[in-house]
């Protein structure tokens, strides 16, 4: 029965309270926006690096005809 | 008449250091090498945006730290700013007679003594908060 009753607190400065508590809400959705921010940046530079890779493969394998070319001449 | 000179092939004359290859399509290689030179610009490119990218992720970064102090320090705050309830020991009993949902393992952890850098700091105090958490339920 004692755990059902209400407990009422004394608060010495409600308003501060009240203030640091809003504050820290609008902290947070600021903090979750920035995370979101982060996840997408996180997400492009993963996009661009594979992108880079691939357009390695591709110099690379470019190089190669054109070396094979050269190199590798027909006799007259 | 000296009788080292031998010719092989009918091919060009070789004169010093020079050697000449025949190229059967030379559109197709000039065509490869312009291709090729488009390639290795648009991965300087990339390069670059790139770079731009990891340096906004360190902007972000340095932003998100600074919020998390604010956010450590608003709570801090807010801490001090409300009681401390001290629970008696009869309803104490009474909390942790009730029946607890088991959502997740929850050992009864003693707070370590000294937390020695700011990581176990905050372990320490996620722990307790759990605790409390997990007395209420």
């Amino acid at each position: 029965m004692m755990e059902q009753m209400p407990v009422f607190v004394r608060i010495a400065e409600p308003l501060d309270v009240r203030e640091s508590i809003g504050l820290l809400r609008k902290k947070l959705t600021e903090t979750e926006q920035l995370l979101n921010d982060l996840n997408s940046l996180m997400a492009e530079e993963s996009a661009k690096i594979d992108e880079w890779k691939s357009n390695f493969h591709s110099i690379n394998d470019k190089i190669s005809n054109i070396t094979n070319t050269l190199i590798a001449p027909e006799r007259i | 008449m000296t009788g080292k000179k031998k010719a092989k092939n009918k091919k060009a004359p070789e004169s010093k250091g020079e050697f000449f290859v025949a190229i059967n399509n030379p559109s197709s290689i000039n065509q490869s090498l312009l291709e090729t030179r488009k390639s290795v610009l648009e991965s300087m490119k990339l390069f670059q945006d790139i770079k731009e990218i990891r340096n906004q992720k360190i902007l972000k970064k340095d932003k998100l730290r600074a919020q998390v102090r604010q956010i450590s320090s608003l709570l801090g705050k807010i801490k001090s700013g409300l009681p401390h309830v001290n629970i008696s020991p009869e309803s104490k009993e009474a909390v942790e007679q009730a029946p607890q949902k088991q959502h997740e393992e929850l050992p009864k952890e003693k707070p370590q003594p000294k937390p020695q850098t700011e990581l176990d700091r905050i372990e320490t105090e996620l722990a307790e908060v759990e605790h409390k958490l997990s007395s209420l339920s």
